[in-house]
């Protein structure tokens, strides 16, 4: 289980402190599939990049499972990240150089896994990649590359998938079927949190919180007026 | 991440970068080769130098002329440039009858021209007496060395070194035939070849001497007569008993001539054959240290190439890193990941260089370059240092920026372009 309480985020820039974040509190129970929603700017990105241990807040706590690890050291949060986290993005953010089923392996390569290739192709499998596993990113299309993000996410068996905007840069089609990966993982009880700005996209969540300058304005869990 | 997995990671981006790596490789494979080729050098030329002068002979001394001064000037000359050592010293040195010393021989050197058999040559003509042979230990291959009864009639014989004697006669004994030396265009006097000596081997210069009677010449060329009337002479070789100490004999050596040339400081300088080594292997070790530093400051040049290129790499690979990061590489596996890639590059880097290096010394080993005949010993010190510097030149070069790697904020990283 996931409780952020009164964090906070500030960025000091030459023209001055940027609150990202303002006295943020939430809870996510394990297995909910929340979207974020929001204008650009609202903090939304600040907030998955402090839930998922990329960041860390400048107040505040975080305590996942019980353990507070808003502050613990950048080795502690590189291991929650290797073992308990999925990271899917926009951009897909695929190494250009290594194939669909090197990208895989890659968290399993700083787990020190053994049976790498057999886990990773597994994972391609499961995303109907079998026939594109030695294909480059480029040779791939969007989809197909997303694919390859969100097996590479799910090879640890992860708690939490983070999603930034995930379908941010496909077509129609495209996206449909990667929310559809989404809802299915949902549905195995893995915890996804999902940034998004289009409505049919978030209407696919089981909660949906809204955010709006650094602070969380909506939560469906409590209804509009409830924040 | 295992060490494994670091190194596989390493081989698939310098693959990928296939020709940057090759040059950045390049500057460490010119530097570890050279060392290796250029200390191989100066070792072989340090042995060449200690073979040639151990080869003229067991327990020798050499006396020399002191350097002159110019009177008028004050200006020192250079060593052996003074007339005072004469022939009759050879024989005061003989009469001084000193414990261990079997025998002395004076001799002068000039450069001629050797004409016989239809061929010529440039020779080092060497004028001596008879105990010379003995002295120096030359061995005859045909023939018989000059004898006390040459030297007393002046006989106008001459003995061949080896070379010489194939340069002029190369189809066989030249016993009996006719050499003539010429000294520049001026003088030319005809000679009986009565003898060659023996092959010596090496870079000795007694291959490429013509021998003969010390008075031969001495009535018809001038400057052979020093102002006094004496005989001026280049050398007296001095053999010794291998037992007795030779600082002993040096110093009763320094006392007689002095004596017999009435001075109160010597003009003269004795030199023992250890010393002569000793001071060649003094100015050969120079040389190698020398050839060794500029091959190390290319070696230091390559490894700031090395650090250069892992540079660019570092800031071409920011987003990689922030991926890397992202699913969960600890910082200490992006340092592991870029030292490794530097010193994949070094080590191969060496390991070629090792390779170019050996080839190069056993190549030109023996061969004639610039009219020098190479040597080279191959010294496995040599390849272990260029090997262990490279290596050690690669970590450096590449903790800096693994270090810089290993110190991105993985958002900042992940949000490069």
């Amino acid at each position: 289980m996931i409780e952020l309480s009164k964090i906070s985020k500030d960025y000091y820039t030459e023209a001055g402190t940027v609150h990202a974040l303002r006295n943020i509190d939430v809870k996510i129970q394990s297995g909910e599939f929340v979207a974020i929603m929001g204008q650009s700017g609202s903090g939304k990105s600040t907030m998955l990049n402090i839930l998922g241990c990329l960041d860390q807040p400048t107040t505040g706590q975080y305590s996942l499972d019980g353990i507070n690890v808003g502050d613990k050291n950048d080795t502690y949060r590189s291991i929650l990240r290797r073992e308990k986290f999925g990271f899917v993005f926009q951009s897909y953010n695929l190494v250009p150089r290594l194939t669909a089923v090197e990208q895989v392996e890659l968290p399993l390569i700083y787990q020190g896994a053994s049976n790498k290739r057999e886990i990773a192709l597994e994972a391609l499998a499961r995303l109907n990649l079998d026939d594109r596993a030695h294909h480059f990113p480029q040779q791939l299309s969007g989809g197909q590359q997303q694919r390859v993000a969100i097996a590479r996410s799910l090879v640890v068996q992860p708690q939490v998938v983070f999603a930034d905007e995930p379908t941010g840069a496909l077509d129609t089609q495209s996206g449909k079927d990667i929310m559809k990966i989404f809802s299915e993982l949902s549905d195995e009880g893995i915890t996804i949190v999902l940034i998004t700005h289009e409505q049919h996209i978030a209407d696919q969540s089981s909660r949906i919180l809204e955010m709006s300058d650094g602070q969380l304005v909506f939560d469906s869990l409590h209804g509009r007026n409830s924040l | 991440m295992t060490i494994i997995d670091a190194i596989k990671i390493a081989f698939r981006s310098i693959y990928a970068n296939r020709l940057r790596s090759l040059l950045t490789a390049l500057g460490m494979i010119i530097g570890v080769a050279s060392v290796i080729a250029l200390i191989a050098i100066g070792q072989g030329t340090q042995q060449g130098v200690k073979q040639e002068i151990m080869g003229l002979g067991s327990n020798l001394i050499f006396i020399q002329p002191g350097s002159s001064t110019d009177q008028s000037t004050g200006s020192k000359g250079g060593r052996g440039s003074s007339t005072t050592l004469v022939l009759s010293d050879v024989d005061a040195i003989m009469d001084a009858e000193i414990d261990g010393l079997y025998g002395a021989s004076g001799q002068i050197n000039f450069p001629a021209q050797a004409i016989g058999g239809g061929n010529n040559d440039r020779v080092d003509v060497v004028a001596v007496d008879a105990e010379y042979a003995y002295v120096r230990d030359l061995n005859m291959e045909y023939g018989s060395f000059i004898s006390d009864n040459d030297v007393t009639r002046k006989a106008m014989n001459i003995v061949l070194g080896h070379a010489i004697a194939d340069s002029l006669f190369p189809t066989g004994d030249p016993i009996g035939e006719n050499v003539r030396i010429n000294l520049g265009s001026r003088f030319g006097f005809n000679f009986r070849v009565i003898g060659v000596l023996s092959e010596s081997g090496g870079q000795n210069v007694q291959d490429a001497s013509v021998y003969i009677p010390i008075p031969s010449l001495m009535n018809r060329l001038r400057f052979l007569k020093n102002p006094t009337g004496g005989t001026t002479i280049q050398q007296i070789s001095i053999k010794i008993d291998e037992n007795v100490d030779e600082v002993v004999i040096k110093s009763e050596l320094e006392d007689v001539l002095m004596m017999e040339h009435a001075v109160l400081e010597p003009d003269f300088i004795i030199n023992s054959q250890n010393d002569l080594v000793s001071a060649a292997s003094a100015v050969s070790k120079t040389l190698s240290i020398l050839l060794g530093s500029i091959a190390g400051i290319s070696l230091i040049v390559g490894g700031i190439g090395v650090m250069n290129i892992m540079l660019v790499s570092v800031t071409e690979r920011t987003r990689e890193i922030g991926i890397r990061r992202a699913v969960g590489a600890l910082s200490k596996d992006i340092r592991l990941q870029f030292i490794s890639e530097a010193l994949v590059v070094t080590i191969g880097a060496g390991i070629i260089g090792v390779i170019v290096g050996l080839t190069i010394a056993i190549v030109i080993n023996g061969r004639v370059i610039a009219g020098q005949q190479m040597i080279t010993v191959i010294e496995l010190w040599s390849v272990l240092v260029a090997f262990g510097v490279s290596s050690i030149v690669g970590l450096i070069s590449g903790s800096y920026p693994a270090h810089r790697a290993s110190m991105l904020d993985p958002i900042v990283a992940l949000r490069s372009d």
